[in-house]
């Protein structure tokens, strides 16, 4: 792939992760069913980590993390940074040693990525609040079950992307 | 995987490292430096996309019927009429209060804020925690820790990081909101604090009851004061209902704010306030 392929590919990448940034800071935290909406910005990279190369997609989850951690509070000062870090741990070791198919390994990916934020989350929360791991398990649980049905609109995309690149 | 580890992976990881301490390190003291420089170039998009979406919410508005407007028209003129009634009745309430302080020579009652209107831009990302940012922030003289309410009085939150132009408000419902509080009608104190199971329902906590005057189902929270931290008086909620925590020692009681903060757009933030009670 040249110099150029790759800053457009990357261009793209970039450019659907902001469309869905966008998508969700505006409209998916208005839609609230059972008390939680979808959460969309671990799948984002996971899905990302599964379907590009471990060095490409590290930097990007360490660029996305970044981003976000410097426009939107966290629970801690670096929280998407690490949490995204670990997101893109698990998305790649899964894809290279688990599943090979892209989509099933996609939505596998997207769906333990919630699991490991929410946990994070837990760990963090857990020093400066008291909570009950029950409640925050359901949250998990509920957040899991509504960003589900999302996923394959950012594997789509996507997919693309990596198609249209990887075949030139 | 290896092949990542044994090549650059170590450089990307270094960098990780280095990105966390540097947002570590710059926000130990209050807000970050890199926050507030991505906060500031960030408003002006904050305020657009906002604007965008309550454009879009006013144009579903456009579509409620005829006839449910019609009747909470009805419910809103009788509710003016039961006020109107409590408003002579406070009046009258009001000039004897006064007559009686002055026959006791009592400092004359006064409760005066600076208030600074602002926007929501942004809500909450995560579900773990609820809190809104504004448009508002040093430059209008806001600071950390003053409180915010919407137009009719009622405390959203208090703001607990700020920008050049903008700030972030933890609403009572975050896990991390906590606030003196009293039951208008025992004037038990109370702590009321953000829960995160009771969150997801858009309700509060109203801990550390004594137990004495138990509060029932339709008392009046409002902030108590103590310490002199947050305005008194300020409407939090209403209870719905009180509750054994699981250690069965203690009660607490379930509020249900008068606010909703994922329906708000502009409020209000007291950033100066004088009260004498």
């Amino acid at each position: 792939m040249g110099r150029r392929d790759f800053v457009f590919k990357w261009l793209f990448y970039a450019l659907t992760a902001l469309a869905f940034v966008l998508v969700q800071v505006f409209g998916l935290v208005h839609i609230r069913i059972w008390g939680v909406h979808p959460f969309l910005f671990p799948v984002l990279v996971s899905t990302v980590a599964a379907l590009e190369s471990a060095h490409e997609s590290a930097v990007f989850a360490l660029v996305t993390g970044a981003v976000l951690d410097v426009t939107m509070p966290g629970v801690i000062p670096c929280f998407y940074t690490v949490a995204f870090l670990v997101v893109f741990l698990v998305a790649r070791v899964l894809s290279a040693k688990v599943l090979s198919q892209p989509f099933f390994c996609c939505m596998l990916c997207g769906a333990l990525s919630i699991v490991c934020t929410d946990l994070l989350q837990m760990l963090f929360l857990n020093s400066s609040v008291s909570f009950s791991f029950r409640s925050a398990l359901l949250l998990t649980g509920k957040e899991l079950l509504l960003t589900l049905p999302l996923m394959p609109l950012i594997y789509l995309p996507d997919y693309r992307i990596r198609r249209i690149f990887h075949q030139e | 995987m290896k092949n990542f580890f044994n090549k650059t992976g170590i450089w990307i990881l270094a960098a990780a490292v280095v990105i966390v301490l540097t947002l570590s390190i710059l926000s130990a003291t209050g807000t970050g430096l890199l926050n507030n420089v991505a906060g500031t170039i960030a408003s002006p998009f904050r305020s657009a996309g906002a604007a965008i979406g309550n454009w879009f919410g006013s144009i579903s508005d456009k579509f409620d019927s005829v006839e449910a407007l019609q009747k909470e028209n009805e419910e809103l003129r009788k509710r003016v009429a039961q006020l109107e009634d409590a408003n002579r009745q406070a009046e009258t309430d009001s000039q004897e209060n006064e007559r009686l302080r002055s026959l006791l020579n009592l400092r004359q009652q006064r409760r005066d804020f600076t208030f600074e209107s602002a926007k929501v831009t942004q809500y909450e990302n995560s579900n773990w925690a609820s809190t809104l940012t504004l448009n508002r922030g040093t430059n209008s003289g806001v600071a950390v820790n003053n409180c915010v309410v919407n137009e009719t009085g009622a405390l959203v939150g208090v703001v607990t990081e700020v920008g050049v132009n903008w700030c972030t408000v933890a609403t009572v419902l975050d896990t991390q909101a906590q606030f003196g509080a009293t039951v208008f009608r025992t004037g038990e104190s109370a702590v009321a604090m953000g829960d995160l199971e009771l969150m997801q329902s858009g309700k509060l906590k109203l801990s550390y009851l004594s137990g004495a005057n138990t509060p029932v189902g339709g008392d009046m929270v409002l902030t108590s004061g103590l310490g002199g931290y947050y305005p008194s008086g300020l409407v939090i909620g209403t209870v719905e209902d009180v509750r054994t925590d699981d250690s069965g020692l203690t009660q607490y009681a379930v509020v249900q704010p008068t606010v909703i903060p994922s329906s708000l757009v502009e409020v209000f933030i007291i950033t100066a306030f004088d009260i004498v009670d």
